[in-house]
């Protein structure tokens, strides 16, 4: 039962990996070309960042196991690209130790999943800018926690994305990723990690 | 002429702003708004426009839900990166509906004055 339940959260993540979302790519394209009229060297390491993305992708999704400090390389490549969309109205904090980017491991793109999942579900405006955190939590844990600003008609929602990172860290590591989205206003999501070196 | 643009990525909507100079010398901008909620209390206050040009991915929502709220009877062209709204867009009084990147050939279609007489 229990390598048949793996078999398919596997297929379901090589799915879900392969799938390149349409508005982010088209959007990216749209951005690129008012910044080639603007800045000729921002627009080529704007191309940069985006190949980046891309290259990351396409080799972490071979692996099981990235470090800390992979994963957290791709989501400021990500970052870097939204930004140049939503300005100011986009932050994210990272509040990590040094020590813990090489000492801990998750499943790939694991983290970079519930960031996209954060600027997909939620307003972003200069009335409205989404704040993201990223922080060490605990001993071995990461806490992602982003204010809700809630879209008048939520973007549709296959819940694929958040069930499958769940299953990959249920059975990569044994234990569980909890959401908790009714703090005052906040969606809390406590990501436990891999201990690389004992 | 009068246009409107709604568009919540201040990059995409200066490129089309600059485009449309191009194509349209006698272009006035009445403003860039960002929202649903900030388009409805524009149209609530203003009157139409000659133009609209209209990002479907707002940041607080799709931009047909401004059409259930307010009357808007300017023509309106959407402006959307992914082809999935198009049959929902004609049913509102669109004239064209453009994929981004924009390209000035088809914002110049769009411009048509024949387009207009339509």
């Amino acid at each position: 039962m229990e390598s048949m339940k793996k078999e398919r959260v596997e297929y379901q993540f090589a799915t879900l990996k392969s799938q390149v979302n349409p508005h982010f790519l088209f959007n990216s394209f749209n951005t690129l070309i008012a910044i080639i009229e603007e800045d000729k060297e921002k627009a080529v390491s704007y191309v940069e960042k985006l190949s980046d993305y891309f290259r990351n992708m396409v080799q972490h999704r071979e692996k099981d196991l990235i470090t800390l400090g992979e994963e957290l390389e791709m989501v400021a490549t990500y970052y870097f690209l939204q930004q140049k969309r939503f300005g100011d109205n986009l932050h994210l904090q990272v509040e990590i130790p040094e020590n813990w980017k090489s000492e801990f491991g998750l499943p790939p793109l694991s983290l970079q999943l519930l960031i996209e999942n954060a600027v997909k579900h939620n307003a972003v405006s200069h009335e409205t800018p989404l704040t993201i955190l990223i922080s060490a939590y605990k001993d071995d844990s990461l806490r992602v926690v982003n204010n809700i600003n809630p879209k008048r008609q939520p973007e549709k929602s296959t819940g694929i994305g958040l069930g499958n990172i769940k299953s990959r860290i249920q059975i990569i590591s044994g234990r569980e990723l909890k959401v908790d989205d009714a703090v005052d206003g906040h969606f809390i999501v406590e990501l436990p990690l891999i201990h690389l070196k004992r | 002429m009068k246009i409107l643009i709604i568009e919540d990525e201040k990059l995409a909507a200066d490129r089309l702003m600059k485009m449309i100079r191009e194509i349209e010398p006698t272009a006035e901008f009445l403003a860039t708004i960002v929202s649903i909620q900030s388009a409805v209390e524009w149209f609530r206050h203003h009157p139409d426009p000659d133009l609209i040009l209209m990002d479907i991915h707002l940041a607080d929502g799709q931009s047909f839900d401004i059409f259930k709220s307010v009357k808007v009877n300017a023509p309106v062209i959407f402006v959307t990166a992914y082809d999935e709204h198009a049959l929902e867009a004609f049913t509102v009084n669109s004239i064209d509906y453009l994929l981004k990147p924009v390209k000035k050939e088809d914002l110049q279609r769009a411009f048509d004055p024949q387009v207009f007489c339509q």
